[in-house]
C-alpha cells in the first residue's frame, strides 16, 4: 500500500459522552483501518450531560454507515419512532402543530403544493394543511410503516428519526467503539504538554501521571472545552441575545400511555418544555431564560406538567447559546458541547456531532495539518450552526404572545438579517429561501413559518390556473390517499413491540 | 389570512423588448408557461436588438425548457441545422481532453471514483481520467448514441445538450413564440422612464403605447430599457481572462459533430461549434492586444473581412430587475462565450421569474430574490469560465482573483475535494473533469482510498476502462446516428 506523506498514527478523544462515543464509535470504523490508533479518555468520576434525547433523521445515516443494526441499537437504547415535533402554545396559546419529517402533498407542474393549499384553504376548502403530510398524520394516530423507495408511492414521502435515550446511545456506541479496537483510558486530565513550536497539543496527562499522546485530538469535554477553549483560548461567540435561553431543569418521567411517534414541545412562561416518550419512560425537561425564571420556579413548574410520575430529582444544566469561534484549532477539533450549544428545540445537537464527524472524516488530516483541511472544516460548520440559528430563532420571534416578559423579549428582539429577509418573503408571498447545504428543507421552514402563524399574504399565480373543481378533487385525492394509508398501518405500539422491544428499565 | 386572489392582476400584460434569441425564447416560454392564467406576452423589436451568436450550444439541464414548450429536441435540432452534444474538447499547451456531461466512474467502497483514480495513479494504474467517462470519450470520438434511460450504470450515466445553428434557432423560437400566441408589435419609438425608476408604457413606432405589469429587457448588451432606469454599474467579473472580443467564422463542418473544441492559446482561445454543416469558430481575444486581421486568422478566416467581431464586457448586473424591468440574456450578463452562457441564464432566469412572478402589481418582494439569486447564478457561472483560464494559465493574465475562486482550487489541489456553492450550473463531474485534465493534481488523496486494496483499485480503473471503450465502440459516428434518426439528409451529409 502506497502510503502518503505524514500519516497521522495517534488520535485522542478527549471525553466520553455522546459526542465523544458517537466520534470513537465512526473513526473506528471508517478511519482506524487506516492505521490510526484511537484511543478515548474518560472519567467516570466526570458525569456526562446526554446532550439530547430526540434526533433527526440524519442518525439512520450515521448508524447505516456504521453498519448498526437497527433493531439492536433501537432496543438497546430503549428508543422509540420520531415522525416530528409537536409546538404547542408557541405563536399563541392553544396553537399547535407537527413540523414534520417529510413533504406536504404534491407539487403540480411548476407550483409548490403548498401555494395550491394557500389558494384552497383562503377560500375556507382545504382545512388544515397537516392533513397533507403523511408523518403528521401517522404521527397523531399514533401509527407507523417504514418508507418506501418507490417514489410513486406515498410511502416514499417521509423519512423518520428516533428518541432514544442518549446515555443508552453513548454506552451501546462504546461498546461498538471497543469491540473495533478504539482503547479507552479511564482517568481524569490534569494537564496538557504543548509543542513549543507549533503550539500543538502532543499529549494530556491524567491524575495517574500517565501521558496519553495524540497526532490530533478530538475534544468532546463537553461545557468545559479542555482543550479548545481552556488550552488553546479559542473563545465563545455568544448567542444569547437571540436565543435567551440559559438553562434546563430535567426530570423523567413513568409512561402513562403508549409511547407516541413524536416530540412535543410545549411553550411556557419563559421557555418551553420537552417531553420525549421512550419505551421505558417519558424524557421531561423545562429550557429557560433565568433572567426571567428561578431554578426553583422552573422546577416547580415541570413537576406539575409531567405526564406520569417523576423518576429521579430533577437536575439543572446551565449553558449559554453560540458557538466557539474556531471549531477546529491547531491540532483540535472540538466536537460537541465544547463546540457550542444549541437549544435542543429542533434536535440538533446530536446532528451537530455527526456533521462534525461526517466532516472530520470527509477531511481526515496528516500530521502538519494543513491549513484548507482546518479552513474547509470551520466553513462548512459554521454554516451549520448559523442556518440552524436562524431556523431556531423563528420559533421565538414569530410569536404573538405577549403574556409574559419573556415572549414580550423574543417576540421584539433584534434578528439576523438573514432570517428578517427570509420571513419578509415568505410573509409576502409564499416564497422559501433555498440552500444548497442547509440541514433544514423546505417542508421543515414552511411547517414552522405555518404553525407560527406566518402566513403569505398571498400566493404564486400559478396556483391560480386549476379551477376550482380540479384542485378541490387533487386535494382531496392526496388527503383521501394518505388517511387510508395510515389507517392501514400498524400502531407505533405494535412496531416496537414487533420490531425491537426493548428490556424492562432497570430502575 | 388576508391573501388577495389577484386575476385581474395576474391577466396583465408582459412585454418583452428584442427580437432577439433571449427575447423570443423569453416570449415563448412565458407565453406558454403563464398561459392558465391568461397572461399576453406581446414582443416589441427595437433598433438596438443584438444579433443571436452565430451557434448555440445547450447543456442537458436546458431540455426542461423545450419540454415545458413541448418541443421533441430532435426536432429542435433538425430544424436548427444542429446535432447533439456531449460535451468539450480542450486543448491546453500539450494537453488535451474532454469535459462532458458525464462522471468518471462510478464511486466505490464509499469514496468518490477520483479519489481512487488519484490512488491508481500513485501506483502507476491509473488511464486518462477522460477515458473513464462514457461522455468524454464517446464526446472525443464524434460518437453518439442517447444514454439508457433508467440505466443506473455507465450506459446511463451520461448527459447530452444540443449545438444549434444561432439565427435557425432564434427563428424556431420566433415561430413557437407566436404559436403560443405571443404578438409582434411595431418597434420600439420610445421607452420614457416615469423618474420613478419605472418604465409604464412604450411608445412604439406606429404611434401606438404598449403598456404591461412587468417589461424584459432582452435587447442585447446594449440593455435599451434598463439603460433608462439608472441601473447599478456592471459588475466585472472578478477573476476574467481580460478578453473582451470575439472574431467569429465559419468553416466546414468538422467531423467531430459530439463536441465543441476549446483551444487555449497565449493570446486567447478558439471556441468551436460543430454543426452537421459548418463549424461555427471563435477567436476571443482581447482587443487592445490582438487586432482583427490577426484574429481572423486565430479563427481559421483569411481575413478580417471574412469575420463578424463581437465585443463583451465581460460583466453583469447585479441587479438585473429594476423597477417594473428585468433585463435577461445578453442586456444582464455579457460574459465570454465559453462554456455558452446564453441559453443557461436565460433559462434560469425564467425559472426565477416564473416562482417571483409579480402578484397583484407588487413586485418588490420578488425582485430582491430575483436579484440575489442572479446575481449568484452569474458569479458562479463566471466562475467556471475563470476555471479553464486559471488552470491552463492561458491567456496569461488569467488569475483567481476572487475569494470563491481561490477557495474551489485549494481545496481541490490540497486533496481533491470539490467545493461547489448555492446557484452553481456545473455539477461536481464537470469541475473534476477540468481540474484534472488541466493537470491540477491534488497533493494527496482521499486517505479512504487506501482501504481498497492496490490490485482492486487497479481493476477498477481497468474495467471502467473497459466498459466506457465498449460502450462508446457500439456508438455510431455523429453523423451516421443523425442520419439513422432522419435528423439529416443523405445529400446534406
Amino acid at each position: 500500500m502506497t502510503e502518503q506523506s505524514d500519516p497521522i498514527k495517534l488520535l485522542t478523544i478527549v471525553g466520553g459522552g455522546t459526542a465523544g462515543w458517537m466520534t470513537a464509535a465512526a473513526l473506528a470504523k471508517l478511519i482506524r483501518p487506516l492505521g490510526v490508533r484511537i484511543r478515548l479518555v474518560e472519567s467516570d468520576a466526570i458525569g456526562t450531560i446526554g446532550v439530547g434525547e430526540a434526533t433527526l433523521p440524519h442518525i439512520r445515516f450515521f448508524n447505516e454507515r456504521l453498519g448498526l443494526d437497527e433493531a439492536a441499537f433501537m432496543a438497546a437504547t430503549q428508543a422509540t419512532i420520531k415522525l416530528g415535533i409537536q409546538f404547542r402554545d408557541w405563536a399563541r396559546k392553544g396553537d399547535a402543530y407537527i413540523h414534520p419529517f417529510g413533504d406536504y402533498g404534491r407539487d403540480i407542474g411548476e407550483t409548490a403544493f403548498h401555494h395550491l393549499w394557500l389558494r384552497a384553504a383562503q377560500a375556507g376548502r382545504a382545512g388544515r394543511i397537516d392533513d397533507y403530510s403523511l408523518p403528521i398524520v401517522m404521527a397523531e394516530q399514533a401509527r407507523f410503516g417504514p418508507p418506501a423507495t418507490d417514489e410513486h408511492s406515498v410511502m416514499s414521502s417521509f423519512s423518520y428519526a428516533y428518541q432514544m435515550d442518549a446515555t443508552l446511545y453513548a454506552k451501546f456506541l462504546r461498546d461498538f467503539a471497543e469491540a473495533n479496537g478504539v482503547e479507552r483510558i479511564e482517568g481524569r486530565i490534569v494537564a496538557t504538554r504543548r509543542c513549543p513550536e507549533s503550539g500543538d497539543v502532543r499529549a494530556v496527562r491524567l491524575e495517574s501521571g500517565v501521558e496519553v499522546e495524540g497526532d490530533l485530538f478530538v475534544d468532546c469535554s463537553g461545557f468545559r472545552a479542555l482543550l479548545i477553549g481552556q488550552e488553546l483560548g479559542v473563545g465563545f461567540e455568544d448567542w444569547s441575545d437571540v436565543l435567551p435561553c440559559d438553562r434546563a431543569v430535567a426530570a423523567a418521567c413513568e409512561n402513562a400511555e403508549d409511547p407516541i411517534p413524536y416530540t412535543r414541545s410545549t411553550a411556557r412562561d419563559a421557555g418551553w418544555q420537552w417531553c420525549i416518550p421512550l419505551q421505558h419512560r417519558v424524557g421531561n425537561g423545562y429550557v429557560f431564560a433565568s433572567a426571567h425564571l428561578s431554578d426553583d420556579e422552573a422546577t416547580a413548574t415541570l413537576l406539575a406538567h409531567l405526564d406520569g410520575a417523576p423518576i429521579g430529582d430533577p437536575r439543572v444544566l446551565r449553558f449559554k447559546a453560540g458557538r466557539r469561534r474556531k471549531q477546529w484549532a491547531k491540532n483540535v477539533v472540538a466536537i460537541g458541547l465544547s463546540s457550542g450549544f444549541l437549544e435542543p428545540l429542533e434536535s440538533t445537537s446530536i446532528y451537530l456531532i455527526q456533521a462534525a464527524v461526517t466532516n472530520l472524516v470527509e477531511l481526515f488530516p496528516e500530521r502538519g495539518i494543513a491549513l484548507a483541511d482546518r479552513d474547509e472544516f470551520n466553513r462548512v460548520m459554521d454554516l451549520e450552526y448559523e442556518r440552524i440559528r436562524d431556523f431556531l430563532v423563528l420559533h421565538y420571534h414569530a410569536t404573538e404572545r405577549d403574556d409574559t416578559p419573556f415572549w414580550n423579549y423574543v417576540r421584539t428582539m433584534t434578528i439576523p438579517e438573514s432570517l428578517t429577509y427570509k420571513m419578509d418573503l415568505f410573509r409576502r408571498r409564499g416564497v422559501i429561501v433555498h440552500y444548497k447545504d442547509g440541514l433544514f428543507l423546505h417542508p421543515s421552514w414552511l411547517a414552522v413559518y405555518l404553525g407560527q402563524r406566518v402566513v403569505p399574504e398571498r400566493c404564486a399565480p400559478l396556483a391560480e390556473a386549476p379551477s376550482d373543481e380540479k384542485l378541490d378533487a387533487f386535494l382531496g385525492d392526496l388527503k383521501g390517499v394518505i388517511q387510508s394509508t395510515v389507517a392501514a398501518l400498524p400502531t407505533h405500539a405494535a412496531h416496537l413491540r414487533a420490531f425491537c422491544p426493548a428490556p424492562p428499565a432497570v430502575a | 389570512m388576508s391573501m388577495t386572489h389577484a386575476p385581474p392582476d395576474t391577466q396583465t400584460r408582459i412585454v418583452v423588448a428584442g427580437a432577439t434569441l433571449e427575447g423570443w425564447l423569453a416570449a415563448a416560454s412565458l407565453a406558454r408557461r403563464l398561459r392558465p392564467l391568461g397572461v399576453a406576452v406581446i414582443l416589441v423589436p427595437t433598433d438596438a436588438d443584438a444579433a443571436p451568436p452565430p451557434a448555440l450550444a445547450t447543456t442537458p439541464g436546458f431540455r426542461a425548457v423545450h419540454d415545458a414548450l413541448r418541443l421533441d429536441e430532435r426536432d429542435v435540432a433538425r430544424f436548427c441545422g444542429g446535432g447533439f452534444r456531449l460535451g468539450d474538447e480542450i486543448l491546453s499547451n500539450d494537453r488535451s481532453f474532454a469535459r462532458a456531461f458525464s462522471p468518471a466512474g462510478q464511486a466505490c467502497n464509499g469514496v468518490a471514483f477520483h479519489q481512487h483514480w488519484l490512488r491508481a495513479r500513485r501506483i502507476g494504474a491509473s488511464p486518462p481520467f477522460d477515458n473513464l467517462s462514457v461522455g468524454a470519450r464517446a464526446a472525443r470520438e464524434g460518437r453518439f448514441a442517447p444514454p439508457a434511460p433508467d440505466a443506473d450504470d455507465l450506459a446511463g450515466s451520461y448527459g447530452f445538450g444540443l449545438h444549434l445553428d444561432g439565427a435557425r434557432y432564434q427563428e424556431y423560437l420566433r415561430r413557437c413564440a407566436l404559436h403560443y400566441g405571443v404578438t409582434e408589435a411595431a418597434p420600439l419609438a420610445e421607452a420614457s422612464p416615469d423618474g420613478d425608476g419605472r418604465l409604464d408604457a412604450l411608445r412604439l413606432a406606429d404611434g401606438s403605447t404598449a403598456r404591461a405589469a412587468l417589461y424584459l429587457d432582452a435587447t442585447g448588451p446594449g440593455a435599451l430599457l434598463l439603460r433608462g432606469l439608472a441601473p447599478e454599474p456592471l459588475r466585472p467579473a472578478p477573476d476574467a481572462s481580460g478578453c473582451d472580443r470575439v472574431a467569429w467564422s465559419v468553416a466546414d463542418a468538422p467531423e467531430n459533430l459530439s463536441a465543441g473544441v476549446i483551444r487555449m492559446e497565449s493570446r486567447g482561445y478558439a471556441i468551436s461549434t460543430p454543426l452537421p454543416g459548418a463549424n461555427v469558430v471563435g477567436f476571443v481575444h482581447r482587443a487592445d492586444a490582438t487586432d482583427a486581421e490577426t484574429a481572423a486568422r486565430r479563427c481559421g478566416a483569411a481575413s478580417a473581412d471574412d469575420v463578424t467581431l463581437v465585443s463583451f464586457a465581460n460583466a453583469w448586473r447585479p441587479r438585473p430587475w429594476v423597477g417594473d424591468c428585468v433585463a435577461i440574456g445578453r442586456a444582464a450578463c455579457d460574459l465570454e462565450p465559453l462554456a455558452h452562457p446564453l441559453p443557461r441564464l436565460v433559462d434560469a432566469a425564467l425559472d426565477h421569474l416564473v416562482e417571483l412572478f409579480p402578484i397583484a402589481g407588487d413586485e418588490a418582494g420578488g425582485r430582491d430574490e430575483f436579484n440575489r439569486r442572479m446575481d449568484e447564478t452569474f458569479a458562479r457561472f463566471a466562475e467556471f469560465q475563470a476555471l479553464h483560464h486559471v488552470l491552463s494559465a492561458y491567456p496569461k493574465e488569467a488569475r483567481a482573483a476572487s475569494a470563491p475562486l481561490e477557495r474551489k482550487i485549494e481545496q481541490f489541489r490540497s486533496r481533491g475535494r470539490v467545493v461547489l456553492y448555492d446557484h452553481e450550473s456545473f455539477d461536481e463531474a464537470s469541475h473534476v473533469a477540468l481540474y484534472l485534465g488541466f493537470g491540477l493534481l491534488p497533493d494527496r488523496y482521499d486517505p479512504l482510498a487506501d482501504l481498497t486494496p492496490p490490485d482492486e483499485t487497479a481493476a477498477l480503473m481497468t474495467k471502467t476502462r473497459d466498459a466506457v471503450r465498449a460502450l462508446c465502440d457500439a456508438m455510431p459516428s455523429q453523423r451516421d446516428a443523425l442520419l439513422r434518426m432522419r435528423l439529416l439528409n443523405a445529400e446534406r451529409a
